[in-house]
């Protein structure tokens, strides 16, 4: 089934033509928009669109209907978003979602650079899903030079791809516990999320993961010392959080929070264009990680309910599988060390091909769906780039689901997708 | 089965160590060497100071022992930690959000790694700590600790 995930036009004097970024399973085209056929084809399409003015469900108004301002400073949400929420009583009418204050304009300023100093503004859209954005990014620089990296970098890869996809899961499940004031369950994933991050530290040098993935290679291939250390830590980590998960399964208090909240119906879904665990709580079996050969150990987690609890339940069997995935391609790279007896660092390997020019897609499964990027490359210097984020989609599907419910489930809903006002704005 | 809510009593998670910082600080006015109330406002960031400061709220710094209590109102707080540097439309607010803070206050500016205004040049007063880029959580502490004059520990 095609998706659209873009539309853009290059902004080029006497250029006024409009180009759809399309996905096809695993590939991604980039097609010229033929028109009102293509407009109506792809229900997303004004949505993608408008995705740097306001998104939501639209205005409500009436006798009684008040707009309740939620941002951009508040209590409630830790970033700088604007949200309207349109409530009758307590029920909210529709939600419209303004994230123009946190708008930096990060595609602009990757234009002009190299791959190799833009590399670093595409990790900035969004920190959390830094390593997401920074892949989906170089591969695409990657496909449009022919640079090919080897299997010990892709392992590399995965590996900082899942070690992002652990915390952030954590994140998301720690936050819909906080909601309920599931302290004990909060308190234990805090302290699980700080040591996620204190491991990316030891195993890539950042808290984050940044400056790691390079175009064509990755910084360093860490040492056998401080693989032992971070495989210890999986066991440790897998061990005590299906513990708890287990446990906070049986709270009435707080499954009652999540049964039923904000429910994805799959056509909706897919009418919308969302991807990640979002999608797969709503019945589809879809990850961009099943075509890579390299992860043997996927098995893609998928709900029916397509409800807060089914997303929240998605990302804790993610978050185990992904344990999994690190482990093993941490030993494939212990055995690697063995082989060639050195812990020295890996230079990335480019062929003297960054300076040429062409154009390419590239994408990644982020913790909360595919990012693409598209980049037109110039004698070595960007001439465009475009990013698809998920947190368009995701903030999309909130504004469709939350509407009929009251303001108590907003946290609930909200987090489930996980969303970021940074990822939407850029 | 045992009753959950015992799950992990006897861990220990809390950190014992001092939380030292070389960065100079100015004088906070007022004594909060027992009790601080800090609000956070992010005026554009990358988001990782935003998951920062999450992580800062975690058991391992267990900020509450040391009397940091983070408000839900910039009208609750004493310290105003500033995270990024501001968007243009984030002007307003960061100024309107500075002028409902009580007297005496401060505010700590974390500047990230995003490009933006200054606060300087926006003649935010009672400046009283500036940090580059994204500092980690425990010099964050540090560097609260360091203005209410304690040490951790």
């Amino acid at each position: 089934m095609k998706r659209l995930l873009g539309v853009f036009n290059r902004n080029e004097r006497n250029d006024d033509r409009e180009f759809l970024l399309i996905q096809d399973n695993n590939r991604f085209d980039i097609k010229e928009c033929s028109g009102a056929g293509d407009k109506k084809k792809y229900g997303n399409y004004r949505l993608i669109k408008k995705r740097n003015g306001i998104i939501g469900t639209g205005k409500s108004s009436g006798d009684g209907v008040f707009d309740f301002r939620y941002g951009p400073v508040t209590g409630g949400i830790n970033e700088c978003g604007m949200l309207h929420l349109y409530t009758y009583g307590e029920r909210i009418l529709s939600v419209e979602i303004d994230a123009s204050y946190k708008h930096r304009g990060m595609e602009k300023r990757m234009t002009g650079k190299t791959p190799e100093e833009a590399i670093g503004t595409a990790e900035k859209i969004c920190g959390n899903f830094a390593v997401s954005h920074s892949l989906a990014f170089s591969s695409s620089v990657e496909n449009a030079l022919g640079i090919k990296t080897d299997e010990t970098v892709n392992r590399l890869r995965i590996t900082a791809l899942e070690m992002e996809r652990i915390y952030n899961h954590l994140y998301v499940i720690e936050k819909l516990a906080a909601a309920a004031a599931q302290k004990v369950l909060s308190s234990h994933l805090s302290a699980m999320f700080e040591e996620a991050l204190r491991m990316n530290k030891i195993l890539f040098n950042m808290r984050y993961i940044m400056n790691y993935n390079l175009i064509g290679g990755v910084k360093s291939i860490p040492g056998l010392n401080t693989i032992n250390k971070v495989l210890d830590w999986t066991e440790k980590l897998s061990d005590s959080f299906s513990t708890i998960y287990t446990y906070s399964m049986e709270s009435g208090n707080f499954l009652d929070r999540l049964h039923l909240t904000s429910v994805l119906k799959p056509e909706t879904a897919f009418g919308i264009g969302v991807t990640g665990p979002a999608l797969r709580a709503s019945g589809a079996v879809e990850d961009l990680r099943i075509n890579n050969s390299l992860i043997t150990e996927l098995q893609v987690q998928h709900k029916e309910e397509g409800d807060s609890l089914s997303r929240m339940e998605v990302r804790a069997g993610e978050l185990l599988n992904s344990l999994d995935i690190v482990k093993n391609q941490l030993k494939y790279i212990k055995t690697s060390h063995a082989r060639k007896n050195t812990e020295s660092g890996n230079i990335p390997n480019t062929d003297g091909k960054t300076g040429k020019s062409g154009s390419g897609t590239g994408a990644s499964e982020s913790p909360s769906g595919i990012i693409v990027y598209y980049t037109e490359i110039n004698d070595g210097k960007i001439s465009y780039v475009f990013a698809s984020t998920p947190s368009l989609f995701g903030f999309k599907a909130f504004s469709e689901t939350i509407t009929g419910h009251i303001f108590t489930d907003f946290p609930f809903s909200l987090e489930s997708f996980g969303v970021h006002f940074a990822d939407l704005a850029r | 089965m045992k009753w959950w809510p015992l799950y992990g009593i006897k861990k220990k998670l809390t950190e014992q160590t001092e939380y030292l910082t070389h960065h100079t600080v100015e004088k906070l006015e007022g004594n909060f060497s027992r009790s601080l109330h800090i609000y956070t406002i992010d005026v554009g960031n990358s988001n990782v100071l935003n998951f920062d400061i999450h992580a800062l709220k975690s058991s391992q710094y267990n900020t509450h022992k040391f009397g940091i209590f983070f408000a839900a109102t910039p009208r609750h707080a004493d310290l105003l930690i500033v995270l990024g540097c501001p968007t243009r439309k984030m002007i307003e607010p960061l100024l309107e959000t500075v002028n409902q803070l009580p007297k005496p206050y401060g505010i700590f500016w974390i500047k990230g790694c995003s490009a933006g205004m200054s606060l300087y040049d926006l003649k935010v007063k009672n400046i009283v700590s500036v940090l580059d880029g994204c500092p980690e959580p425990a010099e964050i502490l540090a560097v609260i600790l360091k203005l209410v004059k304690r040490t951790g520990s």
